[in-house]
């Protein structure tokens, strides 16, 4: 919760509008089905559940999004093993460089 | 254990049983005695023969001593007569006379005759009848008249009786050569020889032609006849002896004499079978003695041979029972000898089960488990123990160790691939090769997963050839459980301590986002850290299960207010650690801001903390109320500070539930609506 603040934080800073953060699972999934945005920052557990379904979902929606976890890689699903892993904790930079290589290449 | 094929060593003696040789000691020990007892037998029995040849010599001669002597007592007579006048004056008449009645009563005859072959007179008839004519005289006898000695005629018949006669010559009146003789007959010899025989003795008395004279038995039937041939034939010689067949085909053993008077011989028979009786008594007495010390000796054999056979036997199968590890029971036996290898047998047991003990005492006690096997597939195994419980079999204490078993079924793996039975270290170490500290991953028919440290040899026999395999294995199973657990921890700590990291980046970032000066910065920045490292405290204590809300609220509390400015009150909740670690910041905001501004910044101000569980449809919530009362007058704050937007961020409606705050007259008052939900788990700090 706190280090959703930080990165809501950094996120503001980035010049990037932040929904959000969903700090439960059914919030998360909610908001992965209804709302619009450009890339989801997904933290692995979620009130003592896990984020793979709001992961799964994503993916089929075709929303690029990557995770932030104090897990090693071990921690994640088989399904995700392709997906980009940023390890807690992090500099603003980290999370900017992770953003742009998540995000498609687009004309600014 | 096997036992060994007996060495071939040294050469091949031949093997009989201790019987036969039991029956040849005895025939050695018993064959010379009974050679020389049929020698002292033969050396008897020669003797016996010789005194019996010298008793026949000797009663031959007597007889011919008894019988010749009446010859002369008749020869005595006749002379008498012929001594008489009438003789001498050739009165043949009143001779006649004289002569009748010295044979008065008696059947003597008495008469004269010529050395022709006429009778001059004979009493068996009245002088004057006319006489017959007698046999002539033999050259022989002629000779002996010549020589003026009695001569003994041969026998001779007169009307169908057998008689003798002894003849003197005299003088007839006119010079003419005569012959006065005496005849008797032959029965009269016999009467006077019968006393003088020897009992089990015949004595035969012979002419000088063979004929019989007398006879000691069959005398009637015998007398007058002449003498077998063959007999005849080895009468030779003035005396001697000779075995031969009577005419009742009975060998016999003779004595004979031939006298030289009257050239009569006598003989004396006795049969062979009495001579040789005593040597055949002897003989089947020895014979006997022999069978009956043969049967005894044979009967002795055979029960000694048999105790023997016997106690060889028992010896036997106590060794044997010696080898295959079975209790040796003790013997009794006569034979000193063989109880003493008993004994030795017996003590050799006692001292073999006295190491067994000791390797079963080894095996019980150390903390390892142990297999043997004598099973070249090695599936039949002997497990000490430890084995027993590590393969989750009962452990009876006596039974565990001693007795074969079937392997079990389990399921090996060494570096994540199954091993085959035949690649697992015992059945390598059958096949002579060894095995050290390998470590194997086993799966019991139970489920089960154990981790051995094994390490296997091959027990080798006498000649250097595998005959059976140990496999000692420690159970490494906990000490593999804790390596995995103290990797799993690391892990565990890692990652909170990365989240705890992130966590205290994000303090110190919003911490100087919001700070007007450096050093208030420091300070909150301090205070924070301090209050989330007591509720790590706690959680701590509780091994990250999480906390009772009171705990967390005093702990917060403590550092910032005395006990008696705070009313704390309510249910007891348990917390997750994430719900536990935002509520101890929360209240940590709420007390530095009271301190600040409110309840708290005066002296007679006052807080209180209350809270209430309830529930809604499935899950429980808990409703807490801050309330601050009596202190200065409020005044809304109009800039949200970081305290109130980590309050809103740490429990608001984005995350667990919802935060109000409120600035009645009384104070500063912030309600928080928690969502509880079911698990409490210990890893979610973020």
């Amino acid at each position: 919760m706190l280090v959703a603040m930080l990165i809501e934080d950094m996120l503001a800073d980035l010049g990037f509008e932040v929904l959000g953060p969903a700090m439960r699972l059914d919030t998360a999934l909610k908001m992965a089905r209804e709302e619009t945005f450009d890339l989801a920052v997904l933290d692995v557990n979620l009130a003592n559940e896990q984020s793979f379904p709001v992961a799964h979902l994503l993916q089929e929606r075709g929303i690029p999004f990557f995770f932030a976890t104090g897990y090693g890689l071990r921690g994640l699903d088989e399904r995700f093993k392709e997906v980009m892993t940023l390890q807690k904790p992090f500099e603003p930079h980290q999370l900017a460089d992770a953003i742009s290589s998540a995000l498609p290449r687009r004309d600014k | 254990m096997v036992i060994g094929a007996p060495n071939n060593v040294g050469m091949k003696l031949p093997r009989l049983s201790a019987r036969l040789y039991l029956l040849g000691l005895i025939t050695a020990a018993v064959v010379p005695v009974w050679l020389f007892a049929a020698y002292l037998l033969a050396q008897y029995a020669l003797n016996e023969r010789s005194r019996f040849e010298s008793e026949a010599l000797q009663v031959a001669h007597q007889m011919s001593l008894v019988v010749e002597g009446e010859i002369t007592n008749l020869a005595t007579v006749v002379d008498g007569l012929s001594k008489s006048s009438a003789m001498s004056r050739g009165d043949l008449m009143t001779l006649h006379k004289e002569a009748a009645r010295l044979v008065l009563g008696t059947d003597r005859i008495i008469f004269l005759r010529d050395v022709g072959r006429n009778q001059l007179l004979s009493t068996q008839a009245p002088f004057g009848t006319a006489l017959p004519p007698v046999s002539a005289l033999s050259t022989s006898e002629i000779a002996k008249l010549r020589s003026n000695l009695p001569i003994v005629s041969g026998v001779y018949a007169v009307s169908g009786i057998y008689r003798i006669a002894v003849s003197i010559p005299v003088r007839g009146p006119n010079g003419e050569d005569w012959l006065l003789a005496i005849s008797v007959r032959t029965d009269h010899i016999r009467d006077i020889m019968m006393p003088a025989v020897p009992e089990g003795w015949t004595i035969g008395v012979g002419d000088r032609e063979g004929a019989y004279v007398a006879r000691s038995s069959l005398h009637e039937e015998m007398t007058g006849k002449p003498g077998l041939p063959e007999y005849l034939e080895k009468v030779a010689g003035r005396s001697g002896t000779f075995t031969s067949r009577n005419f009742q085909g009975m060998t016999l053993l003779a004595g004979y004499y031939r006298s030289g008077a009257s050239n009569w011989f006598y003989t004396a028979n006795v049969p062979l079978s009495i001579v040789q009786a005593p040597l055949w008594r002897s003989l089947s007495a020895i014979a006997a003695l022999a069978l009956v010390a043969m049967l005894i000796s044979s009967a002795l054999t055979y029960v000694v041979g048999k105790g023997f056979a016997k106690a060889a036997r028992d010896l036997a199968s106590r060794a044997n029972a010696l080898g295959q590890g079975r209790p040796v029971k003790a013997m009794s036996t006569a034979i000193s000898e063989f109880a003493v290898i008993a004994d030795a047998l017996v003590a050799a047991e006692r001292a073999l089960a006295e190491r067994e003990f000791e390797l079963e005492a080894v095996l019980e006690t150390a903390p390892a488990a142990v297999w043997f096997t004598y099973d070249p597939q090695a599936r039949r195994v002997i497990r000490n123990r430890f084995a027993a419980e590590l393969m989750g079999l009962p452990t009876d204490t006596r039974k565990s160790f001693g007795t074969t078993d079937l392997v079990i079924d389990t399921i090996a793996l060494q570096d994540g691939h199954t091993v085959s039975r035949e690649d697992r270290p015992l059945s390598k170490a059958m096949r002579g090769e060894q095995t050290d500290n390998q470590e194997f991953a086993y799966i019991l028919p139970n489920g089960v997963q154990r981790t051995l440290l094994s390490s296997a040899r091959p027990i080798r026999g006498t000649s250097g050839k595998v005959i059976g395999a140990v496999q000692v294995s420690l159970d490494i199973t906990a000490r593999k459980q804790g390596e995995e657990q103290r990797r799993l921890l690391v892990n565990e700590l890692n990652h909170r301590v990365k989240n705890t990291l992130a966590v205290v980046q994000s303090i110190a970032s919003q911490t100087l986002r919001n700070a007007t000066s450096l050093p208030e910065a420091g300070r909150s920045l301090t205070s924070r850290l301090v209050s989330l490292a007591k509720a790590h405290d706690i959680l701590t204590q509780e091994n990250w299960s999480g906390a009772d809300l009171k705990e967390v609220v005093t702990a917060a509390l403590s550092p910032h207010a005395n006990r008696e400015r705070l009313q704390i009150s309510g249910d007891a909740v348990w917390l997750s650690p994430a719900l536990a670690l935002s509520l101890s910041l929360g209240f940590h905001e709420l007390a530095t801001n009271a301190i600040k501004y409110g309840a708290l910044s005066c002296k007679e101000g006052t807080v209180s903390i209350s809270w209430a569980v309830s529930r809604r449809g499935e899950s429980k919530h808990v409703r807490i109320e801050w309330r601050e009362l009596d202190g200065p007058p409020v005044v809304a704050v109009e800039r949200k500070g970081f305290g109130t937007r980590m309050l809103e961020g740490l429990l608001g409606p984005q995350s667990v539930g919802n935060v109000t705050i409120t600035f009645e007259p009384t104070g500063l008052v912030c309600v928080f609506e928690i969502e509880l939900g079911e698990s409490a788990g210990p890893d979610n700090a973020s």
